[in-house]
Formats: C-alpha cells, structure tokens, sequence
C-alpha cells in the first residue's frame, strides 16, 4: 500500500508539475463552453438546464483522464522502459499501475472542480450541488479506468496509437451525443454510457425527473471490469518496438 | 547465486539470444557482465529478475522482491526535484528510510553531502548525466535487498561520476550484499576487484578474475582483449 501512495504522490507531482495535462482537462473543455458554445450558456435557465449541459462536459473530462492519464500513460512508460524500472524498483507492477489510477482520480476530481467553478463562476451560477453528481460520476465509472488499461497491451507504437486514440475520443463523443438514448451496442460507447448514468444519478439527486436504470449499464460496466482484470493480469512491462 | 544453461529466444525471433548460458556470481566482488551491444546483457537480468521467462535452463537468484534491478532507463520526469525522487525510493524499502538522517548521511563524503544537498532541490532536467546516475545509485543503494543489479550503470557518465558510482557500488559489496552489474567501460574495472563474466553469441565466453583475463591474453588493455575474444581470435585462450 504505501508503495501505491509513494508512486501515486510521485506521479501526481509530476502532473501538476507539468501542467499540460490541464490542457484537455481543464482548458479545452472550458474553451468550448465558454467560448464555441456561448450561445447555449446563454440560452439556459435554472440548475437543471445547467447540469444536463454540464453533464457532457463532466464526461469528457473523466473520459479523457483516464485515457491519456492511465492508458496512453502507462502504453508510453512501457515503450520508454520506464514501465520495467519502476516496476523492478517497486517489487511489482501493481503500486504502478494503481498509483497511476490514483493520480487521475485525484487529478479528476481537481479538473472537474475547476472547470466547474469556472463555467458557473462566470455565468453566476455557483453552487455547492454542481459538484456532487460529477464526484458520484467519477466513482461509478472506475471499471473504465481498469478496462483502459487494455491500451497498453497493444503490440504497437506508442506514436502510432495514441494519433488513433485521439481522433477515436473526438469521434466516439459525437456519435454519443447523436444517438440518443441507445442499444446495448450504443452504450459500448463509454461516453453514452455515462452520459446515461450521469442522467441517473441526477435523477436520483433530483436534479431533475428521475431516469430508468437499465441493466445494461451494470453488463457494461461488468464487462469494462473483466477486460480490465485481464489487461492488468497481461500487463507486459516490456516495449514492443524498442529496448 | 548462479545461472545454469539458460536458454531464451524471444517470440518470433529465428536466433537464440541466450543459447546456454551459465555462470556463478561471488559475493565480496563485483560481478560484471560484459559483451557486444545486443548479446543479450539485459535480456540475461530480464530472466534472472523473472520479467523474462527463459526456454530452459535453471536461475538460482533470490526472489526478484529480494533483488533492486535498476534498468538503463531512469528518469521518469525531468521536471521533478530530487528530494521529490527520494520521497517516493524512501517508501520502496520495508523501513522507511529517512535521506536526512546521520546514518545515512554517514555513509557519504564530505564532498559527497555537499553534493547530495545541492541535487535535492535541483531538478532533474538540470541535472548532469552523471549526477542523475549518482543521485539514482546513492538513493537506491539505501534500500535494503539482498542482490542488486545495475544495467550499464555508468553508460554516458563523466569519468570523476564513474568513481563515485562505483565507489557506492563498492560500499554494497563491502555491506555483504551481492552486485552485478553490466558494463561497456572495461577500463573502469582495471581498479575493481571484479569477477568478469564475457557473455558472447549466447554463451560465456570467459568466466573469472579480471586481471587474471588480462594476464591470459599478455595485455594491459581490456579493450583491446575483448575485442580479440569477440571477433573471434584469442577466444580459446
């Protein structure tokens, strides 16, 4: 345990050291929906307008933490070798990998809370109930931060992935907000599925009229769970391109 | 500890790296693993460290819990301090260990203290080569394990760096704790009271004394012999 914290205190350091990560945790999220989407901010009235317009933006943050933090992460000390170093100097990959989770919990929950305070700051919608449901949201879809862990499994370059991954997140947003409340198929979609589940935790905090909780979402989530159980068993410290 | 007919060949490679390899390390010196770049150096403390799995053969090295491995590659973010290093290797030992205290501060020169205090508030990317390596070995050389390997643990470094790299190395010897080490800087172990173990297309080309290596083969110059024995003259002598 106290191997997990030290690398946990140890990657969290270098995060907020570099600062980069808050680019697509904090500033372009903040930057579409202040500036790309200022229509719609304007357009909207009362707490529970706001939080289903948030709710996207709550998504793609928690979404794209764990992506960039914890899967491209981890594909990118694996083909470094850093992956092997900490991993020897730790005994084991497991302090590595679940201090490398526990960074990005902790560094979600500070980008949720900032971009929050923002956008509401700004449109003098402050309130303390905006930041419960993203805090449930976040805990909730902790099988994805497992199942992610699948991206550094892949017998590719980093360099070469992490390009599909990006345009992946983009393309996987859209089709989620165009489809609708979806099939079992739609929800494979990590951000329909949370968006969903956002819905029914707002339900549940009424926050607004309540939303079905549908067993595909536990099927889901249960199978994120699996592959991520796998992907941590499989983890292999070793680069497949370089030495 | 030692290694008997070790044999590995990685997935879809048509060459073995390791063909039959054996060799036993002796505590009280430093055992070193030399050859060509691509013998398979790393692949060997791969196995031995269990990161590899190996074809066949047998591998009497403790539990890899037991052994610190540190690989070539180090640094993890050049924008941390060192302070924030030691923070996080303090936790990897079973007791916490404590960079400020005097039994560790004991353990170093004068000159060495000076150096340790001026690299904890320095980040790494200001670092030198040679001072990360430092840093890394001296922080890691507190941790408590029974066996430590070190992969080309002066490759890069400054030749003043080098001494006082080994220099802790030495101290782990000297502790009673067994150290292997890989290395291309043959000349730095002429000062070394070294078990020098050559690793050649798959097998063990030399396993011995140092200067007893170069005794053999009538030279002064380490380089120059292991030249001779991988090119494949002076290999039977």
């Amino acid at each position: 345990m106290k191997k997990t914290l030290g690398f946990f205190l140890l990657n969290f350091k270098i995060i907020t050291a570099e600062k980069i990560a808050f680019v697509w945790s904090v500033l372009l999220p903040a930057f579409i929906a202040i500036v790309h989407q200022q229509n719609v901010l304007r357009s909207l009235s009362g707490f529970r307008e706001w939080v289903l317009y948030l709710c996207w933006f709550w998504v793609f943050i928690i979404i794209s933490c764990f992506v960039y933090g914890v899967g491209l992460q981890l594909a990118r000390l694996r083909e470094s070798g850093m992956l092997k170093t900490y991993t020897m100097l730790s005994g084991g990959k497991y302090p590595i990998v679940f201090g490398t989770i526990l960074s990005q919990i902790v560094f979600c929950l500070v980008s949720l809370f900032i971009f929050t305070f923002i956008i509401t700051f700004l449109n003098g919608m402050m309130g303390a109930r905006f930041f419960i449901l993203p805090v449930i949201l976040l805990f909730i879809s902790l099988p994805f931060g497992l199942f992610i862990l699948f991206l550094p499994n892949l017998p590719f370059q980093y360099g070469n992935f992490s390009v599909i991954v990006n345009i992946l997140i983009y393309l996987l947003l859209w089709l989620a907000y165009d489809s609708g409340n979806g099939s079992l198929a739609a929800l494979f979609n990590p951000f329909r599925l949370f968006y969903e589940l956002a819905l029914f935790i707002g339900g549940l905090l009424r926050i607004h009229e309540p939303f079905a909780f549908r067993p595909e979402y536990a099927i889901v989530l249960g199978i994120y769970l699996l592959i991520g159980f796998f992907s941590l068993k499989k983890l292999n410290l070793l680069s497949v391109v370089q030495r | 500890m030692e290694v008997k007919n070790l044999r590995f060949k990685y997935p879809k490679a048509k060459k073995y790296v390791l063909k039959d390899v054996s060799f036993k390390c002796k505590k009280g010196k430093l055992n070193v693993i030399a050859g060509l770049n691509g013998s398979g150096k790393t692949t060997l403390f791969d196995c031995i460290t269990r990161v590899l799995t190996p074809e066949s053969g047998s591998i009497d090295f403790p539990d890899p819990k037991e052994i610190l491995y540190l690989t070539q590659t180090i640094y993890f973010s050049l924008v941390i301090k060192g302070k924030d290093l030691a923070k996080y290797i303090s936790v990897l030992n079973d007791e916490p260990l404590d960079y400020q205290s005097e039994d560790f501060r004991s353990q170093l020169t004068d000159r060495e203290k000076e150096r340790f205090e001026h690299l904890m508030d320095l980040k790494i990317g200001k670092m030198s080569v040679g001072e990360r390596r430092w840093l890394f070995i001296t922080l890691l050389s507190a941790i408590d394990r029974s066996v430590y390997i070190f992969d080309e643990p002066v490759s890069g470094v400054d030749p003043s760096s080098r001494r006082r790299i080994f220099a802790r190395i030495n101290r782990l010897i000297a502790d009673g704790k067994l150290c292997l080490i890989s290395t291309h800087q043959l000349q730095d172990l002429t000062h070394v009271d070294c078990h020098f173990i050559l690793l050649h297309n798959g097998t063990i080309l030399y396993e011995g004394d140092f200067q007893e290596w170069l005794k053999t083969h009538q030279s002064n110059d380490p380089d120059e012999v292991f030249e001779r024995m991988t090119s494949g003259m002076g290999a039977d002598v």
